[in-house]
């Protein structure tokens, strides 16, 4: 259980309980499966001691922090890969992203800005591989000003993914709502096949979407 | 060199698409510098439609911008502007009608205003630059700038429709983010812009739809328009950050 890795962490790490239960249901897929597994903020290296020791061996654990104090040897975590970069930098996502193209899982701990939460998923969005989980936490500061928050702003990340969420219904647009900036949108997203919205946590689903039919058990 | 003249178009502080004003602003002072680099001696008219005082607003990008600008034409105190800004939540048609609202109110006031007039008299063109944008190496002023262009207006070239005809009366549309004009057509550009409101507006009264690009296929007069496959402009759409490059 990743709780119980949680518990027995070397490093500090802080998360709130609910997210266990979220993070199993959705990375549990990849433990053993050396996956590519990349988190924005790496604080005092807790976390990606609990991803390398959840995912196992053969994981590649990427952490990106922009805080020189991340980078202290007491936060590392041998064997962890440690970034230093701005996620609210687009030249940053670019070099970065050259370097990892293809990322299964994606954790966005970062500063929980809004406009930042946006930039990275734009950013690293088509580098998810299908298959692959895309994360945001902490969108409680969705809704706090001091972080570009409030309810129903335009501007906040969990307004964007609302909206990022309806192109997975894109083929059913009619009219006015088939605007080629609609459509533009819904075509960057189109390997999203799922998306949950919990307390403060966004998780977003991409795979290759096969042809949907409707299937009828008997003849009417 | 010639002189251009830029009406460089904002809503700074509005209530559509997914940037904060902050980013607005820095994206507006981005389209401004590249105005500056890649125009020809650009006297930059910035005509801005918020939703609030944007004169309020103290961060240091909003005051290096309005210096870099030659000209502030602040429409937030129009009462026009903010029954957009504040009773017109579809993002289509508030964005629209307030853009030719904003044309037609500060293009009357450059009209009557000396200082201005001087300059767009002395100007070669004048170029409607939309804020956030910006104008990138792929700008060739010779392109917009030639025997060809005089007394012309000068756009993207035409795309195709999305809107069903019956809607529209037009088969296209010119995107309205970067053209341009030459000083001698200012007076038939307000005219244009006063008759794609009123036309919006009638066609809204039909429970129908266009906007101002398919407006501008619409009533821009054929003979005086030149068509161009790039116009070197690039930027993210405010509704969802998607990136265009025009």
């Amino acid at each position: 259980m990743l709780i119980d890795i949680f518990k027995d962490l070397e490093r500090h790490c802080g998360k709130w309980s609910h997210y266990f239960d979220i993070y199993e249901q959705h990375f549990g897929k990849f433990v053993g499966k050396k996956p590519v597994v990349v988190e924005v903020g790496i604080c005092r290296g807790g976390s990606a001691e609990m991803w390398q020791k959840y995912f196992g061996k053969g994981a590649t654990i990427v952490g990106i922090d922009i805080d020189p104090n991340a980078f202290k040897p007491e936060h590392q975590t041998p064997g962890c890969i440690q970034v230093n970069g701005n996620q609210a930098d687009p030249a940053f996502w670019d070099s970065f992203l050259e370097e990892y193209p293809e990322i299964d899982v994606f954790l966005d701990d970062g500063s929980h800005i809004c406009s930042h939460q946006i930039l990275t998923l734009q950013k690293v969005w088509p580098h998810i591989t299908n298959g692959g989980v895309y994360m945001c936490e902490d969108t409680h500061t969705n809704y706090w000003p001091e972080y570009g928050g409030g309810l129903k702003t335009p501007s906040t990340f969990l307004q964007y993914a609302k909206m990022v969420s309806d192109t997975m219904n894109s083929n059913y647009y009619k009219g006015l709502d088939q605007h080629p900036d609609n459509m533009m949108f819904a075509d960057y997203y189109k390997n999203l096949v799922g998306m949950h919205f919990y307390d403060s946590v966004v998780v977003m689903d991409k795979n290759v979407k096969e042809p949907i039919t409707n299937l009828l058990s008997t003849p009417v | 060199m010639s002189k251009n003249t830029v009406l460089l178009t904002s809503a700074l502080y509005s209530n559509y698409g997914i940037y904060t004003p902050q980013q607005r602003i820095e994206q507006t002072l981005e389209t401004a510098k590249s105005a500056k680099k890649y125009i020809p001696d650009a006297v930059i008219i910035l005509i801005d439609n918020s939703k609030v005082d944007v004169q309020s607003d103290t961060s240091p990008e909003l005051e290096e911008l309005i210096d870099l600008v030659d000209y502030y034409i602040d429409n937030s105190d129009d009462a026009d502007i903010q029954h957009f800004h504040n009773n017109v939540t579809n993002y289509d048609i508030g964005k629209n009608a307030m853009e030719c609202l904003g044309m037609v109110k500060a293009l009357s006031y450059i009209s009557t205003d000396t200082d201005i007039m001087e300059d767009i008299t002395s100007s070669s063109r004048i170029f409607k630059l939309s804020g956030r944008y910006v104008v990138t190496d792929k700008f060739d002023i010779t392109a917009f700038d030639n025997a060809d262009t005089k007394g012309k207006y000068v756009f993207k070239k035409a795309q195709p429709s999305w809107i069903p005809k019956e809607h529209t009366g037009v088969e296209t549309l010119y995107q309205t983010r970067l053209w341009s004009f030459t000083p001698d057509l200012l007076i038939n550009t307000i005219g244009l812009f006063q008759t794609i409101i009123q036309n919006m507006f009638d066609t809204l009264n039909k429970q129908q739809y266009i906007d101002v690009e398919h407006s501008m296929s619409k009533f821009l007069p054929k003979d005086k328009l030149v068509e161009l496959d790039v116009v070197g402009l690039q930027g993210n759409i405010a509704p969802n950050g998607m990136m265009i490059i025009d």
